[in-house]
């Protein structure tokens, strides 16, 4: 539903030592255990970030990737932004621009759509933005 | 208001969704809004969308929630919660969980204020039955949403009217959800549609075949095979099942019977259009049959166009909802 949200924030570009991070918001209108995050992928000018190298942030905690479907007591709240944070090989400079692809897949735990099956939607969003 | 033989009108925060999620307001701010723009009495909200620490609520969010209830003279009517079964990753919750996982939104409706605790019509009655002590010990009304695709004579709901008929019990009750009366489909759905590239062909299909009495699985298939014939993209077809999800067209009369359970109403829409009328709905017929049933509980505005656009225009159509729904109630 709804093509309402800037899946990555604007502005939000940042470069760090080892890579980069970039803000998200949540695609759906109410808060989610982040166990609903069932993936989320990065590119960088194209160029697929393998998971490991990807890491999600919320409420100053970081975490894998594939430990989100576990955290069944924390819940991404609709107005805040986590931080997706990315190693990559290239040093990235600020004042450079670069094309960043994000897919984040939830799961709505509360919408079933067959036995052990719930709603599971994955959001595209792709954006250019100058680092900081 | 309250001695006049009327439903009570108000609003779900709800129906903010857009500018919610683009913190155009916080809490206080869309309550004051609503206050000021005369959206009242009756408050509603989500659980999970408007308060932080939802489903425990700490003392001092419920205390600054009652708080703005009276500095704003608003009432609050529902609390959405919601039955997160497929929280766990390979997994879905036991009935023991479940049965912990709905308490614990109880408790938080009895901090906040709210009378009335919305779940989902999956609690089947064995579930219900070990809510039915807590609810009473708390005070609070547990009632099923009754939305599109659901209909009155779905086993599911049958099942759930035949056990309210048996336990007898004022904590039991349904929340009905106009989508699932609805008299065509709106059109900010077929705008989104073109928006994602669907050809007019699959849109007068689609419409047509939303009207006809035929069974919801040879819809689907006719859909889908409109959508291969015609080649639309991905970013429509994946799109054009929500046509017979969202919108249910069961007739206006079958809430009648179900009434004496009703514990609030969803007042779904979707456009209150500059004539102040909801093409897509039909409000005159519901009202009518509010009237003569004489209901006096509390209806929500449930804007829900922020399905279909992104616009923070929901404090316009809430006004316009509540113009067309003051009218009705009074003609």
């Amino acid at each position: 539903m709804g093509a309402s949200l800037d899946i990555i924030e604007e502005n939000s570009f940042r470069a760090t030592e080892a890579g980069f991070e970039i803000k998200v918001r949540l695609n759906w209108y109410r808060s989610l255990p982040l166990s609903s995050i069932v993936d989320a992928k990065l590119a960088l000018d194209g160029k697929a970030i393998s998971t490991e190298q990807i890491k999600f942030v919320y409420d100053n905690k970081e975490y894998k990737i594939d430990e989100l479907p576990d955290q069944v007591d924390t819940y991404w709240f609709v107005q805040d932004s986590a931080v997706l944070r990315a190693e990559v090989k290239d040093k990235i400079n600020p004042g450079e621009k670069h094309e960043i692809t994000t897919v984040i897949t939830l799961k709505k735990p509360y919408i079933p759509v067959g036995p052990g099956k719930f709603l599971t939607i994955p959001t595209n969003y792709k954006t250019v933005q100058i680092a900081v | 208001m309250s001695k006049e033989n009327k439903p009570v009108l108000g609003v779900t925060v709800y129906s903010f969704t857009n500018e919610w999620q683009q913190r155009i307001y916080d809490l206080e701010g869309l309550i004051a809004k609503v206050a000021e723009n005369n959206l009242g009495p009756a408050v509603e909200a989500v659980g999970f969308q408007s308060f932080r620490d939802f489903p425990d609520v700490s003392d001092e969010t419920a205390k600054n929630f009652r708080t703005l209830m009276d500095k704003y003279e608003l009432m609050p009517s529902c609390l959405g919660a919601n039955l997160d079964i497929g929280i766990y990753r390979d997994r879905t919750m036991t009935q023991d969980e479940i049965v912990a996982y709905v308490s614990r939104q109880i408790t938080s409706a009895k901090k906040l204020g709210f009378p009335v605790l919305r779940i989902q019509t999956f609690a089947k009655p064995d579930t219900l039955e070990r809510l039915i002590p807590i609810a009473e010990k708390a005070g609070i009304h547990l009632a099923s949403e009754l939305h599109s695709p659901l209909t009155i004579d779905n086993p599911e709901v049958i099942e759930l009217l035949e056990y309210y008929r048996k336990v007898q019990t004022p904590v039991l009750g349904f929340i009905p959800d106009f989508s699932s009366t609805m008299k065509a489909v709106p059109e900010l759905f077929w705008e989104n549609l073109r928006r994602a590239g669907a050809p007019e062909e699959l849109i007068q299909t689609a419409g047509e075949l939303w009207h006809m009495n035929i069974s919801t699985k040879d819809k689907f298939e006719e859909l889908q095979d409109t959508c291969q014939a015609l080649n639309v993209p991905p970013a429509a077809s994946g799109q054009i099942n929500m046509v017979l999800t969202m919108f249910g067209h069961m007739p206006v009369e079958g809430w009648r019977d179900i009434l004496p359970y009703v514990r609030h109403i969803h007042g779904k829409f979707y456009e209150v259009n500059d004539k102040g009328v909801e093409p897509s709905i039909p409000y005159p017929d519901i009202m009518r049959l509010l009237k003569e049933e004489g209901y006096t509980g509390t209806i929500s505005a449930e804007w829900e166009g922020q399905a279909f656009t992104e616009k923070p225009i929901g404090f316009q159509q809430v006004e316009a909802w509540h113009n067309m729904c003051n009218k009705l109630l009074v003609d």
